[in-house]
Parts: structure tokens; sequence; C-alpha cells
């Protein structure tokens, strides 16, 4: 649509219309980068003001969809026109109010958001309550979801994301596959030479026992429903020290006993 | 001889193979050891045909345990190839005796009628020496142990080169000595070196009790074991030795190294050198 | 750790007097059985070639190579030997196993290689008068020997006979009866194969 046919119709078409046709106006010309007049004319401030008004009136009814963000650009760019009307200037001061307060609300409902999100984040971590990885996960989903984009929030997230991968990976894994792979993890330190990690799996491992001397039965044969026959028992200290010298992890764990402590104080293995 | 193991290694059933990965891995120096008889429990279960061709044990309920076919193709591989002493024909002979459908035969580790004979070196009155001892299985409790049979020392031999001379006419005891108190019996011992002169024509010298006082005595002092065989009386109407080939090849390991057919009588008679109270 | 060492030794106490008993109950061994026994038995053999390549390993530090040689020096029966053959020496020198260890430490190369051959041979376990079972095992091992300037200065390939000693034993942990196999390995002899 071109300049010359809007002018046309401003004169045929009714006032109510007027409007809502010097908006597409504005906007064409603003969009076809035609020439714009230094002055404005009385009608076009007029309109301009009103129009301002009715975008002010939400803002200052606190009844705005927008973001606090773009309803504080609307306030900026309307007193930036400068129209010196004295009812639109109350109204802005008013809006200016409006979003300060509003903006002041946000922070602190914010700031309670952080607070108790770091407070539920530092309980995962403590896990006081014993829960369960996949529970963990869940509740930190949820503040995942909040977004709050404050850097200690963000630290916290990683240490209890780190907590849970860290469980995943030993207590919710039963014990028979913790010592399993306790095993072979030291027959390949072994293998590949890293006596460091070797002594410190066999320590960590040695943990889950009793006391280091914890017997160690294997299990080398089994018929029918007699008694297996066992390998020469030996102590939980030396299979490991065994398995890091072999290189190898021959044996499965097939049975254990714990302790009042939770702790392994016997153990069965058989030959896999 | 490696185109030999392999064909061996081949020509049983596939199946045979199928325990630890493919036949394809060897190194040709392994196809060697495969096919080495590598004990003398091998010699056993290769005569027998107690195992696969890798070695691995079959038992009694398996239907390939003594299998005939397999026993010919282990029986042909026994034999020490470079061995002149034994005939194809002999050799054909003794395998279809104790391949025999009606009445096989087999080794036994615990029937007796077979001998180790061990030769080592010792020490004889500072002199280095080579004597042979001979050994076999004997039962005893809950199981069984090797036991000295009987020695060979060629010294001890020497002792009595004079036994059952009957061209000597002067070193004797006169048949009427008895009534003398056999007064003139000092004259024996006043030269001992012909004390075997006035021994019973027909004693056999018992080489044990000698090295066993030898031993006691302190005059022989063992050195070191330098080799190893045996002699098997098992099969009726045969003698075998099986002796170890250190050799880079096939037809390696404990081989049958030699054989002869025997009659009882004769056969009587070898054994009586591996024990002497037989 | 006291409470470990007793029972420990209340293990071996109770092997040591509970054996006899048990060998006449196991005079018929199932092959099944039979089976475990010789995979046990094999099994110490492998551990065996595994602590002789960690001690013939010239980066194996002294200290490291003395802690192995205790642990192959248990899987041993008291007084073992073993008895050494060369092509250019016929005559079997026998050597205790320590002895042979330590010799092995202070091979006089500066890199080593053992490698082992795939290929094994079991005996049938045969009874001596106690009861306990003896058996045979063959394994073949190549060594090499290289010095920094020279090279591969020394090789052989030899074969291991291994004895190997079995028994059944009994004894009591946490209150239950447990049966096993007590496998100790006995006098090796090593001829070296020819070329």
């Amino acid at each position: 649509m071109h300049m010359s046919e809007i002018c046309n119709k401003v004169k045929t078409i009714q006032w109510q219309h007027f409007l809502f046709i010097l908006l597409i106006a504005a906007v064409t010309i603003g969009s076809d980068g035609c020439k714009t007049t230094g002055k404005l004319s009385k009608k076009e401030r007029k309109a301009q003001i009103e129009n301002a008004k009715s975008q002010l009136t939400p803002i200052i009814n606190g009844t705005s969809s927008k973001s606090l963000e773009q309803q504080q650009k609307i306030v900026t760019d309307i007193k930036a026109k400068n129209f010196k009307d004295p009812q639109l200037d109350e109204m802005i001061s008013q809006a200016q109010e409006v979003l300060k307060k509003a903006f002041a609300d946000r922070d602190m409902q914010k700031q309670q958001k952080i607070d108790s999100a770091r407070a539920e984040l530092l309980d995962m971590l403590l896990n006081k309550d014993n829960k369960s990885a996949d529970e963990l996960a869940k509740e930190l989903a949820v503040i995942k979801a909040l977004n709050l984009g404050d850097k200690e929030i963000n630290d916290l997230i990683a240490k209890v994301e780190q907590k849970i991968a860290g469980m995943r990976n030993k207590p919710n894994v039963p014990l028979k596959n913790q010592l399993e792979n306790a095993f072979q993890g030291i027959a390949d330190a072994g293998k590949s030479g890293n006596s460091v990690q070797a002594s410190t799996l066999i320590k960590s491992t040695l943990g889950l026992f009793s006391f280091d001397d914890v017997p160690v039965m294997i299990i080398i044969y089994r018929e029918g429903n007699s008694p297996p026959d066992y390998d020469k028992p030996t102590t939980i200290k030396r299979y490991l020290n065994f398995v890091m010298d072999q290189k190898v992890s021959r044996n499965a764990v097939d049975n254990y006993s714990l302790d009042s402590d939770g702790k392994i104080k016997e153990l069965e293995l058989i030959k896999k | 001889m490696r185109t030999f193991a392999v064909i061996f290694l081949f020509s049983l059933p596939i199946t045979l193979f199928c325990q630890n990965g493919s036949i394809g891995d060897f190194t040709p120096d392994e196809s060697i050891f495969y096919a080495q008889t590598k004990q003398v429990n091998q010699f056993f279960r290769r005569f027998n045909a107690e195992e696969d061709a890798k070695g691995k044990r079959f038992y009694s309920k398996d239907s390939t345990f003594r299998d005939l076919k397999s026993r010919k193709k282990f029986l042909n591989i026994i034999f020490d190839n470079s061995n002149g002493l034994i005939s194809n024909a002999e050799k054909n002979d003794f395998i279809e005796l104790v391949t025999n459908k009606k009445s096989p035969v087999f080794l036994d580790f615990h029937g007796n009628n077979w001998f180790a004979e061990v030769t080592s070196s010792f020490i004889y009155k500072k002199e280095k020496v080579n004597i042979i001892l001979y050994l076999k299985l004997e039962h005893q409790n809950l199981g069984y142990k090797w036991v000295f049979s009987n020695v060979y020392f060629t010294n001890f031999n020497e002792y009595f080169s004079h036994l059952g001379d009957t061209s000597n006419l002067q070193m004797i005891l006169h048949p009427l000595s008895h009534e003398i108190d056999f007064m003139n019996i000092h004259k024996v011992f006043e030269d001992p070196g012909n004390l075997d002169y006035y021994l019973e024509r027909n004693y056999i010298p018992d080489q044990l009790a000698l090295f066993v006082a030898e031993m006691k005595n302190g005059n022989l002092k063992f050195e070191a074991v330098k080799n190893v065989k045996f002699h098997f009386f098992q099969v009726q109407g045969w003698y075998f030795e099986v002796s170890y080939f250190n050799r880079n090849e096939a037809n390696s390991g404990w081989l049958i190294s030699n054989m002869i057919k025997i009659n009882t009588k004769d056969k009587k008679e070898l054994i009586r050198n591996y024990t002497h109270d037989n | 750790m006291k409470k470990g060492i007793s029972i420990i030794s209340v293990i071996c106490f109770l092997a040591i007097t509970s054996s006899l008993f048990a060998q006449d109950k196991q005079d018929n061994i199932s092959p099944g059985r039979k089976q475990a026994i010789d995979s046990l038995a094999l099994e110490k053999v492998r551990d065996l070639s595994k602590y002789i390549s960690i001690i013939g390993d010239k980066k194996t530090q002294w200290s490291e190579a003395q802690r192995v040689i205790e642990r192959a020096m248990e899987l041993f029966m008291e007084n073992s030997e073993i008895g050494v053959s060369s092509l250019s020496r016929p005559d079997v020198t026998n050597y205790k196993i320590r002895a042979y260890f330590d010799r092995l430490m202070q091979l006089n190369y500066d890199r080593v290689n053992i490698d082992w051959y795939k290929i094994q041979y079991v005996s049938d376990l045969e009874r001596q008068p106690d009861g306990t079972y003896v058996g045979v095992i063959t394994i073949y091992q190549r060594f090499q020997g290289f010095d920094k300037e020279k090279g591969l200065i020394y090789e052989d390939t030899t074969k291991k006979d291994i004895t190997v000693y079995v028994k059944r034993k009994e004894t009591q942990i946490g209150g239950r009866l447990i049966g096993f196999w007590d496998v100790l390995l006995g006098d090796i002899r090593v001829k070296e194969t020819s070329k």
C-alpha cells in the first residue's frame, strides 16, 4: 500500500477507524523507510498521546500481560517522546512507581526462591532421609526448572548432580556388583601397571569388610545338592592382592554375610 | 614333520577342536607341542585313545573313550620314526594286535609289568660313574609309589666276572673239605679277587643289595639323573621300550624306541634285568 | 586384626586335623569334579607363570619382586626344587625354588621377555600312599634376554613339568564345615627344548 492511497482513504473512512489506520500508517512508514515530517500535526500528536495513555493504563493497573522488562521499556519509550502532556506525565510517573515496586517484589520473590532452593539443595547433599538417586534426581529437576540463574545455586546443582552420579555408581548398585567391579578394577589396574590405583582400590574395597582378614572361600565345583567344593580358603586382603598380581579377576561373588554394621564378614566366590 | 603334525591334528574329527578356539591360532611351534607326546601319561592315554588330539581327557562314559579309529591314528604316531630297528611290518602286527576288535590290549598304569630305567651319575671311589636304576610302581595303603626293583652297575658286574666259569679247575674247594672242617677255606679269602670262582654256578648276583650297601657305607654318592626310559611287558608276545625324543618336530616326546616279539621264556628272562627277584 | 589372625590359625589347625578324615570319602571322583580339580591345579600353575613373569621383569622393583617371590613361594610344598637341564648341559641340576626365583630376579640382561605358550597338558591325578593326589602339568615357556646394545643375546624355549599335589581337606568357617581342595605345587622339571 502506498502513501497516496492511504491519504485518499483517510478522507473517505469514518473517524472511528482513524486511530487504527494511523497505526498501520505509522508501521508502514517505518517499514517503507519513507520520509517523516519533523513535526507532528496536532491530530497526530493527540492520537499518539491517547495511544500512550492506553498503553500505560494496564501497566498502572497491574493488568499488563507483558514482562516487567517489556513494561519498563514501554514507559521509557513514552517518556522519551516527551509529549509534555500533564496527564500523560502523571501517568508515566504512576507507571514508574508501579514498576519499581513490581521489580522489588520480583527480586524479593526470586531471593526467596533462591533461599529455599539453596536449603533444599544442601539437604539433598546431606541426604539425611536416605533418598535414592532417582528421588534426588526428581527433586533436582524441579529446582533446575526454576531457572534461577544464580551462580551459587548452579554450583550447588552441579554438586548434587555429582552426588547422584556417585550414588548410581556405588551404594545403589548391589554389593555383589560393587565387589565384582572392584575386583575387575584392581585386575585392570594391575594389568596396566598402575600400582597406585590398584592400592587405592584395594584400600577402598577393604572398607566394605569387617576387617582385612575376613575369610574368602572360592567355590570350584558344585554337584547337585551336595555341598560345594572349595579352593583353599583365603582372606579378603590376600585375595585382593592376588587379583592385582594375577591381573585378572577369575571369580564372581556367589554369597556373602554382613555384620551388624552392614560390613561383609564372610565372602563366597565362585569360578566364573 | 610339521606338515605331519598338521595332517594328524586335522585328520581327527573336527569336533575335537571346538573347546578352546580355532586350531588356526596355533603358531607352528605350538602345533609341534600339541603333536608331541609330552608326558608318559600322554603316551598311555594316546595308546589307549583316552584323550583328544589336544590332550583333553576322555572319561569312560564318553563315546570317544578308547575309540578304535582314534586308537589306530594315535598308535601310528607313538613310534619313533627315525628308528630303523622297528620294521613297518612289525609295527603293523603290533597295532593289529592291540586294536583287535574282540580282545583289544590297553596299557594299564597300575597293571605292573612296566619298569622305569633311570641312568644316573654317581661318584664311586672318587670316580664319576653311571649306574642304571630300575624302578617299578608298587601299591601301598591308599595309593602307589615308585620303588627300586634293581640296579645295574658295571663295577658290580665285574665282581662276578668268573661266575659260572667251568674252565677253572684250580680255584675250588675240594669235595672233602667238609671232613677237615673247611680248614682250607682261608685260601679262598686270601685272594678276594677270585672269590667269585667259588660261587654257585646259577647264582644271580643281587646288585640292588650291593648298591644299598655301598650307598650306606658312603662309597657311592649320587650326582644327577642323566636319562630316563621305560620298558613295557603288558602286551603279550611283545616287549617295547619308550624313550624321550627332544627334537623340534611333531614326532617327538615319549615314543616307542625299540620293540621286539618275545616268547614267555624270553620275557621272563628280560624282566629279570629289571627286577632281581623275578 | 587379631580376630582375623585367630580365624586363619583356626582354619589351618582344623585343616590339618581333618585332612586324613576327609580322604577316604573321595575315592571315586566324578568326571565333573575331576575337571574342576584339574582346572584348579592348572590355575595354580598359571598363577605361578604370572609370578615368574613379574619376578623376571626388569621393570619390577626389588621390594616388589621380593613380595611376589613370597607369594609365589606360598604356592609350593616345602622343599620343592627345580631340576634344570639344557641342550648344552643335559645333566639335571636341582635348585631350591627360592634360589631359582632369586636367580631369575638377578639375571644380567637389560630386558627380559617371558612368554608362555597357550598349550598345557594335565596328567591324570594318581594317589600316593597317604591318599594325596599327585599330577603333573606340562607347560612351555619362551625366554628372551636382551642387551641394550647387542639386542637379543639369549633365547630358549623350555618345557616345564610341574608336580601338583591335591589334597582334600575340611575346615570350619562361620560354624559351617567347608570341604576344600588344597593344591600345592611341587618339584618342577625344566627341560630346554630342541631348536
